[in-house]
């Protein structure tokens, strides 16, 4: 594995809205080169784990920490520029932009190039265009949309805008991912891309954080689970010890099982 | 904007455009050169609308107070300092800039409505402002007698020499325009009008980008604001007045918002078509603003814009014309 | 002095009906409505026609110029604003066809009454009371009493009436009240029109005490709108207190200072309120939408 991230880690995060708490006393940490499960059942806390360490909300109390900077007190985009990348629950595409457009997107905080580049198109800004352009390309090949590339993102399928969203994840050349239900709404062999994808991820040293319902995609996949429920965690560990374990089957594996 | 080199039909307009502009100095009338030289004057705006508003989705209503920096800046550094008009003009430019600074970051949390209303409070503010700070701005009588500009000891003080700079000018600024919105920076804009919370997860710096677009859009209102009073050799209030800011709307609306000629066509349309109406000067607003509510309601994109078709008209009527007796 | 103050507080008091507009519209239909002042304006201008021009009788006079106000808030309504928020346009499109609205009615009015400002009589005439040993117009009075009337009755309506349940209803969420059976279009199109209504009111009263001309509009609602945000915009109770705050400080400022001025600080007011304080006086934290 070529050199993996630093570790992210969250240290006893509580929060709160108003007389909700959301979350509450949550430690974990995000390694390098591994792939980290997140589970339990709905409102469990889990996106809201992932809001908080993507900055989007500001824990309550407790730390999170990231190659040495203190995240809580950062914007979403300095956490992005960071190498911290995140996806979202509903797929969120930047509708009005074509799939291209929005990978390109995502490499936005690898440009070097400032306005008076752009308005004398300066070499080093045609250089990094072409060169951002071709690296685009290639994503939406390893994710397996490159067919799509010039058509507008809203048209696509479900299925596909979940792999947009990873290609742009991709794209901003992350250290750690916080994946949210990426795996929501695939079929079989998509979900079976999914996992190449990320252990492909995985073996190049990204840390990612998996959110999922889907039971067999994350206890195959991830190399630790945590299990929260009503924002505590109730369990964490490797995946087999958390699979047996019957407060976690009690909790949350038991009805998850009658649906799957 | 984007993608221009994908668009045939805008190239084709474009060319057309530039074929009449040329032809017209040597057919045309000294009223056809006059209107348009103005018409250039106000795409320049209009095209830094569209920039602000067409690429970046900020709403804002302010682009008349920019103009107003650049002409009574024109007016005022020229006459009561006496400086250099071109200097004058960068001096506005520079000043425009500035203030573009202090409201983006007033401004800089404030979204949706907040930034509307409070662009359009510092638009009839600025009107306003004009209008009573006699001190500086003279009032209603305003401030004439600009000294016109010079090129190379060529003075430009005809019409032909105007009707020049000012295309020369708007084709400058839409080639820019063009520049930046083909750019990772426009795409950072259009990333921003989409979504703020998706572009910043992306590590977009929207605030940083906002202020950006904010400051571009006014040092070219400002520009177009000093020539325009070097042009008119005239500065005053009613430049910048309410009806202003609602025309320069309805420029863009009708053009079509995110296009490239859309600006041109637009601010061509408006300014041009009123002078083949005679007997329309009474009804001229009246008019203008009707046609501005129309275009809004069922045919938003414009000309050449982008997205929306033309609304179907039953969707615009309530349902109690369509449904008789319907009740919920 | 004591003129000043009521002056101040009679054009603050009309100031605060447009206000109420303001918010109340926002609270239901998430639109701000930038036509108000426009209300203010018709409300006079009608009144004078029926009265001066249709020679009615001075009461009908001033319920016909109501009925034109409520008249036009309800073609704005249905035709302008409906449409565009069944289509969930941008905030700033319906913003702009709000004020090109306002225009048009405005130069529409000048077009067809003409560009003389005019006036109307008192409704008391001689009434008159003196403070601090100044005589001071009773009109003033009136329309302190008659606004701060009609305020009450409509923060009345608002709170124990199940209209104003539904209002309230659809201030919260337009779409769960849709299922709970309440109709958001007819509530706006009832808060447009009565909203406009009130405007009208306030011209009619107005118009006695300064003159009204097509400008006036706009002025009103500028001032109106400085004084619902003042106050908290989306608050009833604020936009009262900023419209009484707003109508004495530009009493003041053109009285001591210079009448050109007022507007240039009305909107001083207004962004620096925006940059630095946006929910007002009264208000609670203004949602994004």
């Amino acid at each position: 594995m070529t050199n993996p991230a630093p570790d992210l880690s969250v240290a006893d995060v509580t929060k709160r809205f108003g007389g909700l708490v959301a979350v509450s006393n949550v430690s974990l940490s995000i390694r390098g080169g591994r792939i980290h499960g997140l589970i339990g059942p709905n409102g469990a806390g889990k996106s809201t784990m992932i809001s908080l360490i993507s900055g989007a909300l500001r824990p309550t109390s407790g730390q999170i920490t990231f190659a040495g900077a203190d995240l809580r007190r950062l914007h979403p985009a300095s956490i992005a520029q960071l190498g911290v990348a995140r996806t979202f629950q509903q797929a969120a595409p930047l509708l009005g932009l074509s799939v291209m457009e929005n990978v390109t997107a995502g490499m936005h905080l690898h440009y070097r190039s400032g306005i008076a580049s752009v308005v004398f198109r300066l070499p080093n800004m045609r250089r990094e265009a072409s060169a951002f352009a071709a690296a685009s390309k290639q994503l939406l090949e390893r994710v397996g949309l490159a067919d799509a590339a010039e058509a507008q993102a809203g048209t696509l399928t479900f299925g596909k805008l979940r792999f947009l969203e990873i290609a742009r994840a991709m794209a901003m050349r992350p250290r750690i991912m916080l994946l949210d239900e990426p795996a929501a709404g695939l079929n079989q062999p998509e979900s079976e891309r999914l996992a190449g994808i990320l252990r492909g991820l995985r073996d190049e040293g990204i840390g990612m954080l998996l959110v999922d319902h889907d039971v067999p995609f994350v206890f195959d996949l991830c190399d630790e689970v945590t299990v929260m429920d009503s924002g505590r965690v109730i369990a964490a560990g490797d995946p087999d010890s958390v699979y047996a374990d019957p407060v976690v089957r009690e909790a949350y594996l038991g009805s998850a099982n009658e649906a799957v | 904007m984007v993608d221009f080199a994908r668009r045939p039909v805008e190239m084709a307009v474009l060319v057309l455009i530039v074929a009449g502009l040329i032809a017209v100095p040597f057919g045309g009338s000294r009223l056809a050169v006059y209107s348009l030289t103005i018409t250039a004057l106000y795409a320049i705006v209009v095209i830094s609308l569209n920039l602000l508003l067409g690429l970046a989705g900020q709403a804002s209503f302010a682009q008349t107070t920019f103009m107003a920096i650049g002409g009574y800046g024109s007016a005022l550094l020229t006459t009561r300092l006496r400086l250099d008009p071109w200097l004058a003009l960068m001096l506005a430019a520079v000043g425009a800039s500035l203030f573009a600074c202090i409201i983006g970051v007033a401004l800089w949390r404030l979204r949706g409505h907040y930034l509307s209303m409070a662009t359009f409070a510092l638009a009839l503010g600025t009107y306003s402002f004009a209008n009573a700070a006699a001190w500086l701005t003279n009032g209603t009588i305003g401030i004439s007698g600009i000294p016109p500009l010079e090129i190379g000891g060529v003075t430009l003080d005809d019409a032909l020499s105007f009707y020049i700079l000012s295309w020369g000018c708007c084709g400058i600024v839409l080639i820019l325009a063009l520049l930046l919105a083909n750019s990772h920076i426009g795409r950072a804009w259009r990333a921003l009008a989409t979504s703020p919370e998706i572009a910043a997860s992306l590590g977009i710096d929207v605030p940083r980008y906002r202020l950006l677009v904010l400051v571009i859009a006014a040092v070219i209102a400002s520009v177009s604001g000093s020539l325009y009073v070097e042009f008119t050799s005239f500065a005053g209030p009613d430049l910048y007045d309410i009806n202003i800011v609602i025309t320069l709307f309805l420029m863009l609306f009708v053009g079509g918002r995110g296009s490239t000629v859309g600006p041109i066509v637009g601010a061509g349309f408006l300014i041009i078509v009123p002078q083949m109406i005679s007997g329309l000067e009474r009804y001229q607003n009246l008019v203008f603003f009707t046609l501005l509510l129309v275009v809004i309601l069922v045919r938003p994109s414009g000309l050449f814009g982008a997205a929306d078709d033309t609304i179907p008209l039953r969707t615009l009527l309530p349902n109690w014309i369509l449904l008789p007796g319907f009740r919920r | 002095m004591g003129l000043t103050l009521a002056i101040g507080i009679a054009t603050g008091c009309v100031y605060a009906l447009v206000a109420v507009g303001y918010s109340l519209i926002y609270r239901t239909t998430g639109v701000v409505n930038f036509a108000q002042g426009g209300d203010v304006m018709i409300g006079g201008f009608a009144t004078w026609w029926f009265f001066a021009v249709a020679g009615l009788p001075y009461p009908l006079a001033i319920a016909g110029g109501v009925a034109v106000a409520t008249l036009i808030g309800l073609l704005l309504w249905t035709l302008v604003v409906l449409p565009l928020w069944r289509r969930r346009s941008p905030p700033y499109v319906v913003l702009l066809a709000t004020i090109v609205f306002g225009a048009i009615v405005g130069n529409a009015t000048l077009l067809l009454l003409g560009t003389l400002p005019q006036t109307l009589p008192p409704w008391v005439p001689g009434l008159a009371f003196t403070f601090e040993g100044n005589r001071i117009d009773g009109q003033y009075g009136l329309i302190i009493a008659a606004s701060l009337l009609s305020l009450m009755v409509f923060g009345a309506v608002l709170r124990f009436s199940s209209l104003g349940r539904a209002m309230r209803a659809c201030a919260a969420s337009r779409d769960t009240s849709q299922l709970l059976g309440i109709s958001p279009e007819r509530i706006g199109a009832l808060c447009f029109a009565a909203t406009a209504a009130l405007g009208g009111f306030g011209g009619a009263m107005i118009t006695p005490a300064q003159f009204t001309s097509s400008e006036v509009g706009l002025t009103f609602g500028v001032f109106g709108f400085v004084a619902a945000v003042l106050g908290g915009f989306g608050s009833l109770l604020g936009a009262l207190v900023g419209g009484l705050l707003l109508g004495v400080v530009n009493a003041l400022v053109g009285r001591y200072v210079s009448s050109n001025y007022q507007t240039v600080i009305a909107f001083g007011i207004l962004l620096l309120l925006l940059a630095v304080r946006p929910q007002g006086i009264i208000g609670k934290q203004w949602e994004e939408t």
